[in-house]
Order: structure tokens, then C-alpha cells, then sequence
């Protein structure tokens, strides 16, 4: 290995390294002690992994199979702040309900460092296999509270056909490898040309809906809703977000690197997938009495319209503009701050752990009523969020969807813009019912006793959500330089 | 350099800011104090820019400011303010009306005080700030910030029915606004460099095709239309206006609907002249029905509130009218009109909301005879009332005047039935100022009524001295507007050099 290989690799062993030693130190310490001490290991492996990435050169390591680049540095950090703020409120909740906190960081780290190798893969096996390593980690996750049923359907139904996904990306590339004779990007770009065989379009198609399910496109939402709401909420939390931005991040990889050539094909398959993932996601989060698989819903929703940048991209490419691609990216980090604080406000909205009781999440809306009264800046940040959620200024998320509303319109698929903005009306309805509860419904009445014995909420959660209603409203107040940053990493495929 | 100064930006930010310094507020009294605080800052900033407007510098942005905001990929989006008379008048009119809702809302609103009066200085900052924005992405911006503020000060310290009126507030006028969001971008791409500056988009959108007209044209239209609102989209303002508290009310009529107005005078027309053109009988058919709906709509209302929301969509209707008149007398009359509708509506908001705190009720069959325990109310009502029908001596009638002679010039039936719709404005109005006032007491429990209180007066006077101070002398606004009205209304008038109002001073 030379040193390019090491710096390349640094960001994933770093996050595996803190993994081993967070098992490790529970083996050989007394668990009041090593508990304390795997959260800190988890959070020194992200600050180095996040370090890593950014303070070690790039380039391409391991003969062409790993690259780092602006792409993957984008998205590893929206990874690894999800991975951050998901790690900081796990320990106080899940401790109490008897989840063993050493190999749930582990797993965290591992899923985090299957992320980061995904976006720097740069060859079909070594992205079939990242894929692997970050979805392993999850079923378990989303399984981890064991004593509670929905966690365990949660894993099961998300093992049962994520691994059904993973067939149809393995297939997918075995085809592509097949019409190409290489795994490798670059090499299928120049083998391929502008050259369609059935082959390779089989491939691709079953390579995207791979991909599709991964991320949460419709038609392969189904498990979304079940698996987002049975799995623990920061585990819920991570995985909506960081799953998505990693996807995203190996789909702009494949489809505009790998595949460039090929974009009238791809293009409008993406579009359609971005059209019915909006209105899938928005129709079905509209229906839902649990804030949590509104959220899940909403998730679908927002997939869709990250959709709508690549299929920008796809209708783009012959004339390498980089906007489509730079907008899903920015899109994706957006709504990995507000989707993230979203999910763990419902933490700190709920009952929180007490040695006596393991406490319990906000789940439906009504649970949210009068919640302003209680928990003021809690309910302001997620009002932050849920306007911005809608795509309402001055926060991030109408500036994400100007920028993708734009490059639809640049690329003349101004349906996809006047639909998405459709939809973004009827997802407001959604929304606002958040606001609604939490302003103007009143809270189930309590008496003074009963208020005074409630106990504290989690002050992590909170400041989690406090980060992300800030960032929220910094990235839409001032979005120049990370719309910069998601340019670079779109720009360098389209050299 | 009293020229160095960002006036606007202090203008538009000085209300959020005191949003901001209420969190240091230790007690209900101090927040309120701070608040009106604020506000009163605002108006004198609002009043010595007033002053300091140059009516004679023709259309030309005063006070102008512009900084790069967001320059990254290919986008170019700038913070740029400028205010011309049209801008000017409106601002004025905001920083007018906010300090008087603070006082109105003085001892009506005791509930969590700290977030109603947030809520409301936010929504003076966005209200200013889209009056005075020079960018589209900018005026967006401050367009869409007012829907959440707005959205609580119904929702929260509204009446029964406030949750469902206010989330349709929301979503109708989000739909209609991000339909202008597309048409934004669509305006963007049409150029060859592609630009946000409204200065430039409005000699540059003109040369587009008929066709893209059109589209461009029917989107931003249909934003503006709701807001207005514009029958048939005015079905959102009669449950806002009745379950909206004074403050939300008075705010949502006096300033709200105007941007409505104030979008078709700035944007739709200016930037789409052709499209306007063939549109425009269309819009003048609307603004006819608006007016004559409107006031049948108040003849059979039992609910004063409500009866004073459909009243402006009928007079709405007359500044809209006016506009598409495409003369300068409807144009110049139609900003006149606005001013007007915010002082006299406003005023006849905070009126209801007097006696609604006294009895909890605001039906028309409640009173009866309020004039004898209440004089100076019943007094300050006629004034307003009077205002609000036209009655010469006070501001309504220049205005309809200047909106009837400029459509008749052009579409004399149009002139004709809303000049009925004044007819009728007149029977509505002075029906329910005799069921209320005149006569004997009708219910026991109005006899004991408390007449205006120090608060309510302070809160009121300014209105009805503008109310008569315009319309003795209009000029004071006209000559101000008369510049931008002209200018704005360039691409599509037709019939020659229009008679210019402002010129005969």
C-alpha cells in the first residue's frame, strides 16, 4: 500500500478503528466505566475521520478502486455531521431502554464508514461492497431496542428486502460488467462511448433501481414508512439522512461518471422516478397520524425532489452544465440538517428515560399539542425546520429547492418544476399540522404537581435540534459557499 | 454623510431587531413597552424619509442600496433596496399602522405577549422589505417570510375558528407564490445574461414573445390575484379577516391585501405589457365582479367582521380596476386607494375590535344605540364609515374618483357598474352604522358600555386626522406617486399622454 492508498482509506479506518476500539474497551472494563467511555471513542473516530477527509490529499488510491475528490468530500461530511449529531443524543436515550451502547456505536461507526467508502468508490465491487457494510450495520441497528416488537420488525423488514435491493444492484452490475469488461468508472465510460446495448441498458436500469430502493424512491418506498417508525429515533434519524446523502453521492458518481454517454437513457428513467417519488411521498405523508411516518413519508417526498437535479443533470449532459448535480448535492446536504433535527426533536419533545421509566418519544401530533407553552425554543426550532421542510425562505430548504426548480427549468423539464412545486403546497399541509399542534392546540391538562415532577428532556437532543435549526437558517441566509462547495463536487465529473 | 446612511436597511431591520429584543424582556409590560418601542422608531424613520423623498426626481429609486448577496453558481442574486413613490407610500403606511395595532393589542392580548409581538414586528420587517426590494429574489424572500408570522398571529391569537383559517391562509397564498417561483425562474432564463434586478427585467422582459408573455404573466397574476383578493380567489380573506385578532386583521386588510395590487402595478404589468394588454379585460371583468360580489356579498352578512373583510374585496376591486384601466387618473388612483383602504378599513377594524373587547361579540344584531353611551365611538365610526364609502371632504373620494374617470375613459360599462358597486357601498355601510348606533339601546347589557379609553384614542387619531387631512389635500401622496405610477404603467398606456393628474398642483 502506498501513502495515497493509506490517506485515501484514512477516513474509513479511522471510523472502523474507533468501532474495534469501542468493543474492545468494553471487554476489558467494567461497564459503568467503558459505557461512559465507548461514546467519546465514537466521537474522537468521526472528528478524525471528518479531519482525515478533508486534511489528507486526494486522488486516486488502490489502482483506480477508491478516489477522494470534491464529491466525496461533500458528501462524507454530510455523513459524518449526521453520524456526529445522531451519536451525541443516542447515549442518554438508549442507554435506559437496555441497549448495549459499546456495539451500538460500533455499528454506527461501521454503517458511517460503508458510507464514506461508498462516495469515494470508484469501481462496481468495491461499491457493491461498501453498500454491504453500511447496510449490515443498519438492519442490526434498526433492531437494537430487542426487547421492543416494531424495532424488531423494523430490522426484519428491512433485512428481508434491502437484501432483495442489493440483489438487483449486484445483477445490474454484473450486466454492465458484462457489456463493458470492466468494474472500473472510467473504463466503462470510454468502453461504452455513446454505444447503447441492451446489456448495459438492462444493467443500468437495474443499477438505478438498486440505488432507488436504497435511497427511498418510489415505486420502492414500501419499507420506508415501517422501517423509519419501528426503528429506534436516532437510529431513524441517521439513517433517513445519512443512507440518502451516500446514495445520492454514488448515484452522481455512477450515473455522470460511469455512465455519461448514456444520459438520454438515464435521464428520463430519473425523471420519472423523481416525478411519482414526489407524489407518492407527499400523498402518503398527507394521511399519516404519526409524526413519524409523516417524517418517513416526507423523507420519501424529499428524495424525489433531489431526483429532480439528476434528471436535470441526465437532460443536461450534452451540454455539461454542472447545476443539476450541484443541486441534488446541496439539496441532500440541506435536507440532511433538516431532516436530522427534525426526527431528533421528537426526542426531545417526548418523555424522556428516568431510572424508573425507559421513556418514549413524541409520536403522533397530538402528542405535540401545546408544546410551545412547555419547551418554547424547542417548538420554534422545529418550526425552523418544518418551514423550511416546506420550502418556505429564508431557510435552506426553499433555497435547495430554488436551485433544483432552477436547473429543472434550465434544462427545459419545467414539468418537474411546476409539479414539484405543487407538491410542495400539499406538503405544506403536512407541516404545518407540526406547528399547528405545538402553537395552537392545547396541551392535555396536567396539574402543577404533575408538570413540576415531569422530568427534564435530554439536553443533547435539544441542542442537536438547536444545531440544526441554526444551520437550517444559515445555509438559507447564506448559501454561497456551500452551493460552491456542491459545484466543485459536481464539476470535477463533468471535466 | 447623511446620504452613507442604508436607511432602508435600517427601515426594514429595526422591527426585527426589536423582534429580537424582546427575548431580553423581563416582564408582559416591558415586552409591550420594547415593542411599541420599535415600531415608534420605525415610523420616524418611515416619517423623515418621508421628508426626505425627493417628489421631483421622476421615477429614479431613492435611497438606493446594493450589495452582492448570493454570487455562486451563475446565480447572481443581489440585496438591493430602493423606494420610488409607490414604494413610498406603502412603507409609510405600514410603519404607520404597526405602532397603532401594538396599541390596540395593549390589553386585549395577555396571552403569551412575548410571541404576538414577535410575530408581528417580523412581519413589518418582511412587509417593508418586499415594498422596497429592487431584487425578485429578494422581494420573494421577504414575499414568502410574511406567511409564518402571519400564520401564528391568526392561528394562535385568533378566534374559534382560528386553526382552519389560518392554515388556508397559508396554503393558498403558498400556492399561489410558488407558482410565481417558477415563473421567477422562468423570467431568469429568458434573458441572455440572466438577472434578478427588476430595474433591468423590466426593460428586458418586455421584448419576450406574446406566447411566454402570457404564461409568465397568468403565473405572477394568479399570486397577486389571491392575495388582492380577486374573486373568484377570495375565499380565503372573509375566515382570515373573522378569526384573525384586531392586530392580525387590521394588519392583513391595511397592508397585506396591497401587495397584492402592488405586485399587478409592479411586476405582471411592467414586466409583461403585452400580456397585460390582451389580459386586461379579463382582469378589469374580475375586478368589476370583485366589486359588485363584494358589496352583496356585506348586504346579507350578520357578522360585522366579516362584513368589513368582503367590503375589501369590493374596494380592492376598485384599485384593481383602476390599474388595468392602463390611465395614469385610474393608476394614480388606485395608489391613492390603497392608502386609503389601509387607513379607513384598518381603522374600522380596530373599531370592531373595540367593541368586541368590551362584549365579546360582534354580530350586527347584537347593538343597537351604541351612540348614546358611547359618543366619541360613535363619532369616530361615522368619520370612518363616511371615509370608506367616499364622501367628499374625506380621502375615499379622490381616490374612486381618479379609479372611475380613468376606466370610464376607457371602458365606460366597466365605470358604470362600479359605480354601482359605490351605491352600494354607500347602503351597507350606512345600514350598519344605523343598526348599531342609532335608535334606542336594543339590549340591557349595552347600556353600561365604556366609551373610548386614552389607549384607543391615541391608537385611532392618527387615522381619522390622515383620513381627513387626505382627502382635503391628496396631493400629498399623489405628487409622490405620480412619478412611479407613470412610469410603471409606460410599457401599456395607450391613449396618448394621459391627462396628467399630478401636473394641475
Amino acid at each position: 500500500m502506498t501513502g495515497a492508498d493509506w490517506g485515501a482509506a484514512a477516513p474509513a479506518l479511522c471510523l472502523l478503528g474507533a468501532a474495534l476500539l469501542a468493543v474492545g474497551v468494553d471487554l476489558f472494563l467494567p461497564r459503568t466505566r467503558s459505557w461512559g467511555l465507548t461514546e467519546w471513542i465514537a466521537y474522537g473516530g468521526i472528528v478524525g475521520a471528518m479531519g482525515a477527509a478533508w486534511g489528507l490529499g486526494g486522488g486516486v488510491a488502490f489502482d483506480g478502486a477508491l478516489t477522494v475528490d470534491a464529491l466525496s468530500r461533500f458528501v462524507a461530511t454530510a455523513v459524518l455531521v449526521a453520524t456526529m449529531l445522531a451519536g451525541i443524543v443516542s447515549a442518554d436515550s438508549l442507554g435506559p431502554r437496555r441497549v448495549l451502547l459499546p456495539e451500538y456505536y460500533a455499528l454506527l461507526l461501521s454503517s458511517a464508514a460503508g458510507m464514506v467508502l461508498l462516495v469515494m468508490s470508484h469501481d462496481l465491487i468495491t461499491m457493491f461492497l461498501s453498500v454491504e457494510i453500511l447496510s449490515l450495520a443498519l438492519y442490526v441497528l434498526c433492531g437494537i431496542t430487542r426487547t421492543d416488537p416494531r424495532s424488531n420488525e423494523s430490522a426484519m423488514k428491512y433485512f428481508v428486502l434491502g437484501s432483495f435491493a442489493s440483489g438487483f444492484l449486484l445483477y445490474g452490475m454484473a450486466l454492465i460488467y458484462g457489456a463493458t469488461g470492466t468494474v472500473f468508472l472510467e473504463g466503462m465510460a470510454a468502453k461504452l462511448g455513446t454505444a447503447t446495448s441492451a446489456t448495459a441498458l438492462a444493467g443500468v436500469g437495474l443499477l438505478v433501481a438498486g440505488f432507488a430502493f436504497k435511497v427511498g424512491a418510489a415505486p420502492f418506498h414500501m419499507w420506508v414508512p415501517d422501517v423509519y417508525e419501528g426503528a429506534p429515533t436516532p437510529v431513524t434519524a441517521f439513517m433517513s439522512v445519512a443512507v440518502k446523502a451516500a446514495g445520492f453521492g454514488a448515484l452522481v458518481r455512477i450515473l455522470l461518471g460511469g455512465l455519461p454517454a448514456q444520459a438520454e437513457e438515464w435521464g428520463p428513467l430519473v425523471g420519472a422516478l423523481a416525478a411519482l417519488t414526489m407524489i407518492v411521498g407527499n400523498l402518503g405523508a398527507l394521511t399519516q397520524t404519526s409524526v413519524k411516518r409523516m417524517l418517513a413519508y416526507s423523507s420519501v417526498a424529499h428524495t424525489g425532489y433531489a431526483l429532480i437535479g439528476l434528471a436535470a443533470a441526465g437532460a443536461l449532459a450534452g451540454r455539461g452544465a454542472p447545476e443539476g448535480p450541484a443541486a441534488a448535492l446541496f439539496y441532500v446536504g440541506v435536507y440532511t440538517v433538516m431532516t436530522l433535527g427534525a426526527f431528533l426533536f421528537l426526542m426531545f419533545a417526548g418523555r424522556p428515560a428516568t431510572p424508573a421509566s425507559p421513556g418514549r418519544d413524541a409520536e403522533t401530533y397530538d402528542d405535540l399539542n401545546g408544546l410551545a407553552r412547555r419547551r418554547p425554543w424547542a417548538a420554534a426550532f422545529m418550526t425552523i425546520l418544518m418551514v423550511s421542510l416546506a420550502g418556505v425562505p429564508p431557510t435552506a430548504g426553499f433555497f435547495g429547492k430554488f436551485t433544483l426548480f432552477k436547473s429543472a427549468v434550465d434544462a427545459d423539464c419545467a414539468g418537474l418544476a411546476v409539479l414539484g412545486v405543487i407538491m410542495s403546497v400539499v406538503s405544506a399541509a403536512y407541516y404545518l399540522r407540526v406547528v399547528v399542534a405545538m402553537y395552537m392546540k392545547d396541551a392535555p391538562h396536567e396539574t402543577e404537581e404533575e408538570a413540576a415532577a415531569e422530568p427534564k428532556p435530554d439536553p443533547s437532543a435539544g441542542l442537536a435540534v438547536g444545531v440544526s435549526a441554526f444551520l437550517t437558517l444559515a445555509f438559507g441566509l447564506a448559501p454561497g459557499w456551500i452551493l460552491e462547495t456542491a459545484r466543485a463536487a459536481a464539476n470535477f465529473l463533468l471535466r | 454623510m447623511l446620504s452613507d446612511i442604508h436607511w432602508l436597511s435600517i427601515l426594514t431591520f429595526l422591527p426585527s431587531v426589536g423582534a429580537a429584543g424582546l427575548l431580553f424582556a423581563r416582564s408582559e409590560e416591558a415586552v409591550r413597552r420594547i415593542s411599541l418601542g420599535f415600531a415608534l422608531a420605525t415610523g420616524i424613520v418611515a416619517a423623515f424619509l418621508t421628508g426626505a423623498f425627493d417628489p421631483t426626481a421622476g421615477a429614479s429609486m431613492q435611497f438606493p442600496e446594493s450589495v452582492s448577496w448570493i454570487s455562486a453558481g451563475g446565480l447572481d442574486v443581489r440585496y438591493s433596496l430602493g423606494m420610488d413613490g409607490i414604494a413610498l407610500s406603502m412603507v409609510a403606511l405600514t410603519a404607520l399602522l404597526t405602532p397603532i395595532v401594538i396599541l390596540a393589542s395593549w390589553r386585549s392580548v395577555t396571552d403569551r405577549v412575548r410571541g404576538f409581538h414577535a410575530s408581528l414586528l417580523l412581519l413589518e420587517s418582511a412587509m417593508i422589505g418586499v415594498f422596497l426590494a429592487r431584487d425578485l429574489f429578494l422581494f420573494y424572500v421577504f414575499w414568502e417570510a410574511m406567511l409564518v408570522p402571519m400564520l401564528l398571529l391568526i392561528g394562535v391569537w385568533g378566534g374559534p375558528r382560528r386553526i382552519y383559517a389560518s392554515v388556508k391562509f397559508f396554503l393558498y397564498t403558498l400556492a399561489g407564490s410558488l407558482l410565481m417561483l417558477v415563473a421567477i425562474l422562468a423570467a431568469y432564463f429568458q434573458q441572455a445574461e440572466p438577472t434578478f434586478d427588476i430595474g433591468r427585467l423590466t426593460t428586458l422582459l418586455p421584448g419576450l414573445p406574446q406566447a411566454t408573455q402570457g404564461l409568465l404573466f397568468l403565473a405572477f397574476a394568479f399570486a397577486f390575484a389571491i392575495k388582492v383578493p380577486l374573486f373568484p380567489f377570495h375565499t380565503w380573506l372573509p375566515d382570515a379577516h373573522v378569526e384573525a385578532p384586531t392586530a392580525g386583521s387590521v394588519v392583513l386588510a391595511g397592508v397585506l391585501l396591497k401587495m397584492g395590487t402592488y405586485g399587478f402595478l409592479r411586476f405582471a404589468i411592467p414586466f409583461f405589457p403585452a400580456a397585460a394588454v390582451s389580459f386586461a379585460p379579463t382582469m378589469i371583468a374580475l375586478a368589476v365582479i370583485s366589486i359588485i360580489f363584494g358589496a352583496l356579498m356585506c348586504m346579507v352578512q350578520s357578522d360585522i367582521k366579516k362584513l368589513i373583510a368582503y367590503s375589501s374585496v369590493s374596494h380592492l376591486g376598485f384599485v384593481v380596476l383602476g390599474i388595468f384601466s392602463f390611465t395614469e387618473a385610474g393608476g394614480q388612483g388606485a395608489v391613492l386607494q390603497m392608502v386609503n383602504h389601509g387607513l379607513s378599513t384598518g381603522a374600522l377594524f380596530l373599531l370592531v375590535g373595540v367593541i368586541y373587547d368590551r362584549t365579546h361579540r360582534r354580530g350586527v344584531d347584537d347593538f343597537g344605540g351604541l351612540a348614546k353611551g358611547m359618543p366619541v365611538y360613535a363619532a369616530v365610526f361615522l368619520i370612518v364609515t363616511l371615509s370608506s364609502i367616499g364622501l367628499p371632504g374625506l380621502n375615499g373620494f379622490v381616490g374612486e374618483f381618479l379609479v372611475l374617470k380613468g376606466t370610464f375613459d376607457v371602458h365606460r360599462m366597466a365605470a358604470a357598474a362600479a359605480a354601482l358597486g359605490v351605491i352600494l357601498g354607500a347602503v351597507y355601510m350606512l345600514r350598519l352604522y344605523r343598526d348599531m348606533f342609532s335608535g334606542p339601546v336594543t339590549a340591557a347589557r349595552n347600556e353600561r358600555l365604556a366609551d373610548l379609553t386614552g389607549l384607543e384614542r391615541v391608537a385611532l387619531a392618527p387615522l381619522v386626522a390622515l383620513i381627513i387631512l387626505l382627502g382635503f389635500a391628496p396631493n400629498l401622496v399623489l405628487r409622490r406617486t405620480g412619478p412611479a405610477v407613470e412610469a410603471a404603467l409606460r410599457n401599456v398606456t395607450r391613449s396618448g399622454p394621459p391627462e396628467a393628474f399630478h401636473d394641475r398642483r
